[in-house]
């Protein structure tokens, strides 16, 4: 799918409700959930894990304006997940994941020489997070601010609607962090967790093998 | 995969370590005074998103413990060593945390119209807590009976928790084998706690990351014996290296081997061992007649300690009686132990030296 140049401000793109979304295509991904038992030598417990994974789809929308690119979700989710109070709560969630080289496996989060770079939401936390990861198990969380990462969210009707803005090119030149050039294609993968379904870590909805996105010029 | 050599099992992830310390806990002379439970909450978890946690917890037995109902709360391994499925205890299921209305009783001028009343942290009147069944027990009038089990986290030898954590946040010493949970890698997804199946692993809803008990290291590292262990006035406890044969900890389990873990059938091979309570008292048959039946039934320390349990209580009758004939006897002299500071082998130093 392609991530299409729209002239518009940031102000306006970062609502997840602004009436441009509804002119830019979108694409409805088949999430499935995520393949757990594959986790035996990481977590013999989490491998144990059944029933989840209860989204199971997700509308991707990715727009950008020339400086900063914007990724648009929506998704079904039967109640929003927003404050962990009790010892078991679990808060939704939505990850947005790029390779930082051509042969990083989806499936993995990479490994050591395939590294990938995602965006991570967490509905009980203001502000998201950059994400590095070398495979499963390996995953560390960054300050947003290494690549000016925000989001926007809104719980309406049963659907989230979640934007997550980015510099098209990231202020941390190297191989770390994923950069936009237009033009240029490179995949893409999404994860949602259900928090009121106590889904963490693994226990995910997940869109399998990377969709091709290309940046318009 | 690393072979414990010591123990023959195989573990997924390289948790062996060269040594480990070990705590024994004499059941027959804990009171349930909780100095302990006060000096760990005091030093560890007396903060924002700790005050439900109760890292060392003394509960009365048989009873739901603490956390409430853990021993149906599954984690660990099966008989085969394969992990087994686990649930989150809630806040209320871990004691809760009252909330009291202090402000309105003392400073408000409300006279005796307004008493002290506990709130539940979750909201309303308080369901359940920690002891709330204290010294209830079991049995029937006129031979009820209870003891107090004092719990910590056993720094097992296959601990399950290290075996779940997906980020692997948790590691297992080297040098002592204590089993700590790195707060920079933990995320909070609780699998740990799941796993755990002493339920000694606490979720922190304000840090959102798991903690548990980290045998005073910081102390121990010093030659300090962690602070429950040294606090108890009740001389119930021993500490050292199990390898260590001087140490008392290792005459209890090793030699004597009248120190037991606790539910060895969880599969984790616990580091904290307890010496059975022999039942001070009487017991009454039909009639008011003193018989010589346990007051606490043999099948009830066999729920909790298994079959080698009636074993562990003859020997200890057994050298109890020596002594009662004026015969010397190492076992009870290890139990006494006249020197408290017999009881900490090298870890002897004061905290305030």
């Amino acid at each position: 799918m392609k991530v299409k140049n729209v002239k518009a401000p940031d102000t306006i793109l970062i609502e997840p409700m602004a009436d441009i979304w509804n002119q830019i295509p979108g694409k409805d991904l088949g999430l499935v959930p995520s393949p757990i038992a594959a986790t035996q030598q990481l977590s013999p417990f989490m491998a144990l894990k059944k029933g989840h994974g209860t989204v199971t789809n997700v509308e991707l929308k990715l727009a950008h304006n020339g400086k900063m690119i914007f990724a648009h979700l929506r998704w079904k989710n039967d109640r929003a997940n927003t404050v962990i109070k009790d010892l078991d709560d679990f808060s939704d969630g939505a990850g947005i994941m790029f390779p930082l080289r051509p042969d990083a496996n989806a499936f993995s989060m990479g490994d050591k020489t395939n590294p990938v770079n995602a965006w991570l939401w967490k509905a009980d936390k203001e502000k998201p997070f950059d994400v590095y990861a070398e495979g499963w198990g390996s995953s560390r969380r960054r300050p947003a601010k290494i690549s000016g990462l925000q989001t926007k969210s809104e719980y309406i009707d049963g659907f989230w609607h979640l934007v997550f803005q980015r510099s098209l090119r990231s202020l941390l030149i190297g191989k770390e962090i994923v950069n936009f050039t237009p033009r240029s294609t490179l995949g893409v993968a999404i994860a949602i967790w259900d928090g009121g379904n106590k889904e963490r870590a693994a226990q995910k909805s997940f869109s399998g093998n990377w969709h091709p996105i290309e940046i318009e010029y | 995969m690393v072979n414990n050599v010591e123990n023959n099992t195989n573990v997924g992830k390289s948790v062996a370590s060269k040594r480990q310390i070990a705590t024994v806990i004499d059941l027959s002379k804990c009171m349930g005074c909780q100095t302990c439970v006060v000096a760990c909450k005091n030093i560890w978890t007396e903060r924002d998103g700790a005050h439900h946690m109760r890292w060392m917890n003394v509960a009365t037995a048989p009873g739901p413990l603490f956390p409430r109902d853990f021993e149906k709360k599954g984690g660990g391994f099966d008989e085969n060593g394969q992990a087994q499925e686990g649930t989150l205890p809630t806040m209320v299921d871990s004691g809760d945390n009252f909330q009291f209305n202090h402000d309105e009783v003392f400073y408000r001028g409300n006279g005796q119209s307004v008493k002290l009343e506990p709130t539940s942290v979750m909201g309303g009147k308080p369901k359940w807590g920690y002891n709330w069944e204290e010294d209830q027990g079991s049995g029937e009038w006129p031979n009820p009976y209870f003891f107090y089990l004092p719990r910590k986290c056993n720094h097992c030898t296959k601990p399950a928790c290290v075996e779940a954590c997906s980020r692997n946040a948790i590691t297992k010493r080297e040098k002592d084998g204590v089993v700590l949970i790195n707060q920079d890698v933990c995320e909070g997804h609780r699998h740990c706690v799941e796993a755990c199946p002493y339920k000694m692993v606490f979720f922190n809803p304000v840090s959102q990351k798991s903690e548990k008990c980290i045998e005073c290291f910081p102390r121990t590292d010093k030659g300090i014996a962690n602070a429950c262990n040294r606090q108890c006035p009740g001389r119930t406890r021993a500490y050292g290296y199990l390898d260590d044969e001087d140490s008392q900890v290792h005459k209890l389990v090793k030699q004597w081997k009248v120190a037991l873990p606790l539910h060895p059938e969880y599969g984790t091979q616990p580091n904290v061992y307890y010496v059975p309570p022999l039942s001070n008292s009487i017991s009454y048959d039909e009639n008011g007649e003193w018989t010589d039946e346990p007051r606490i039934p043999g099948h009830v320390l066999e729920g909790y300690f298994g079959k080698d349990v009636h074993r562990a209580l003859d020997i200890i009758k057994k050298e109890r009686d020596k002594r009662k004939d004026g015969k010397p006897s190492e076992l009870m002299d290890l139990l006494i132990s006249k020197n408290w500071y017999d009881r900490f082998s090298e870890f002897t130093k004061s905290a305030i030296e």
